[in-house]
């Protein structure tokens, strides 16, 4: 199998078709994995250098790539790993850092949430807040439950498909979500109020 | 209430598209009757959609260009053929398998020659060898230092910052 | 027959590329490529762009930052005369000019312009390949280190 790919890239590179296969993947996946990397480190400057980290690795791997999983799920392999090891590096703790005392008045009103596009420039605040402070909460998860968050939530892969990315069981995969949901949960209670 | 407390534990997996296929009938079945359900689901909903807005980049800074363009720049990937792919005879082994042909090699010998000619010969005063950047006038209302190691072929100026006085290049 | 008609023809076209370059009035018409970075350097935690690999040995051994993020880069082909502007900062401004070309060497006429005045200015030859690093300017309190290079 393995051959058979090396095979191929050799006699791509023969036929001079490297370059324009490898701009395909770029602008099949550019998006897709600046969309991850971004979901999962939330730094617009650290996204851009795993994306173009990761495709490096994709264009020096593309020749040893052995089929076994699906091209994507590779990539989201190499992605996933140049995140954690970006996070790693970093060990960064939240990054966004919010004016204390915002109430939003959801227990209050009994109406959790704000549903729709802001109207008015005090709705407008509201939603720019209420993203901060999401983005707040999901920076305290760990990076292998962000990563389970965004690859379902953002990217839509099945359980089995970030079981594969991630190399972990589907068990793993669905404890990692139903834990992330609850932290997200619990530290968000005080803006959409705990209805359950 | 035990019902609703077992619905509301499958809704994360409904909205997934992950629940059971013998499952969704029924779950969707106490939606229809069950208000509160429905709104406890409504609410996971949009507090999903919510965490999505929040969490996606507004744009994507990165160009498909300026991708292949940093990548262009970098040798030819080792990984590209595996080892065992590898032709490991020496080259002086694989001249004997070669097949002169006379047409060809004295068109390059030719070539060569020319090319020699054009390098060397005093056609012009752009062949003259000169080093790898020549600064020939600078005019600047600040200080500035001209710096060139002797291992690499850069060459620096640095502009001094008016207040600091002191040059950052080591 | 056929090979020797073929030897000739091959013979004239290596020729004629061979001798083209040198040819001062070809050279007139021919352009340069020019490929400009603008460069963050900071002393916060280390981090290198991952574009600028092949210049970092080049930033490291000249330079003591920890970090080098790239702002902006470009790669633009310019004939004699031709001038581009690149953006450095808010007010400040690098305009490359060429003035010459020759096989081997450009001649750039590089000014820095802040907020409408030119406070720097050089001539200088730049031969294939080989980085001029101009640093010094700053923003936001990190340093900006512009690289110029040219390719044919």
């Amino acid at each position: 199998m393995a051959k058979k790919a090396a095979e191929r890239a050799i006699h791509h590179r023969e036929n001079g078709n490297d370059a324009e296969r490898f701009r395909k993947i770029v602008d099949d996946f550019r998006s897709r994995i600046y969309h991850t990397a971004y979901g999962i480190v939330q730094d617009p400057d650290d996204a851009k250098d795993i994306t173009q980290e990761v495709f490096l690795k994709i264009y020096e791997k593309m020749g040893t790539f052995k089929g076994e999983a699906s091209f994507s799920t590779w990539i989201y392999r190499i992605t996933v790993n140049a995140c954690i090891d970006m996070l790693r590096k970093k060990k960064t703790g939240p990054q966004v850092s919010l004016r204390e005392g915002i109430h939003y008045g959801a227990r209050e009103t009994g109406s959790p949430l704000i549903v729709g596009r802001p109207d008015s420039p005090f709705d407008a605040t509201y939603q720019t807040e209420l993203r901060a402070k999401i983005k707040e909460a999901f920076l305290k998860l760990s990076p292998e439950h962000r990563t389970a968050l965004v690859l379902r939530e953002i990217e839509g892969l099945s359980y089995q498909e970030i079981a594969n990315s991630l190399e972990c069981s589907v068990g793993t995969v669905m404890s990692r979500l139903h834990y992330a949901r609850k932290r997200m949960q619990k530290l968000l209670a005080p803006v959409w109020g705990d209805s359950r | 209430m035990r019902r609703c407390r077992k619905i509301q534990k499958d809704m994360e997996r409904y909205l997934d598209k992950e629940l059971l296929p013998e499952k969704i009938h029924g779950f969707e079945d106490h939606l229809r009757t069950c208000v509160r359900c429905r709104r406890v689901l409504d609410e996971k909903r949009e507090q999903r959609r919510l965490r999505v807005e929040s969490l996606i980049p507004d744009e994507i800074p990165i160009t498909t260009d300026e991708i292949i363009f940093a990548i262009q720049g970098e040798s030819v990937p080792e990984g590209a053929v595996p080892s065992s792919m590898e032709d490991t005879t020496p080259w002086w082994k694989k001249l004997k398998t070669l097949t002169f042909r006379p047409v060809p090699a004295i068109a390059f010998a030719v070539c060569l020659i020319a090319l020699g000619l054009s390098l060397f010969l005093p056609f012009g005063s752009h062949t003259h060898r000169k080093p790898g950047i020549v600064i020939e006038e600078i005019e600047s209302t600040h200080s500035f230092v001209i710096y060139r190691p002797q291992h690499t072929g850069t060459t620096v100026i640095w502009i001094v910052p008016a207040k600091r006085g002191s040059k950052e290049a080591t | 027959m056929k090979y020797l008609s073929r030897f000739f023809l091959t013979l004239v076209f290596l020729a004629a590329c061979a001798f083209f370059p040198i040819t001062p009035q070809l050279n007139a018409a021919q352009r340069v490529q020019l490929e400009w970075r603008v460069i963050s350097a900071s002393h916060q935690r280390g981090n290198v762009d991952p574009r600028l690999r092949d210049i970092y040995r080049d930033l490291g051994s000249v330079f003591n930052y920890s970090s080098y993020r790239l702002i902006n880069m470009n790669r633009v082909y310019l004939s004699l005369n031709q001038e581009v502007s690149v953006p450095l900062a808010p007010n400040q401004t690098f305009i490359i000019r060429v003035m010459g070309i020759s096989r081997q060497w450009v001649r750039a006429r590089i000014q820095l312009i802040r907020s409408g005045r030119s406070i720097f200015g050089t001539s200088v030859q730049l031969m294939n390949g080989r980085t001029l690093l101009i640093g010094g300017p700053t923003d936001h309190g990190k340093t900006l280190i512009f690289s110029l290079r040219s390719f044919w």
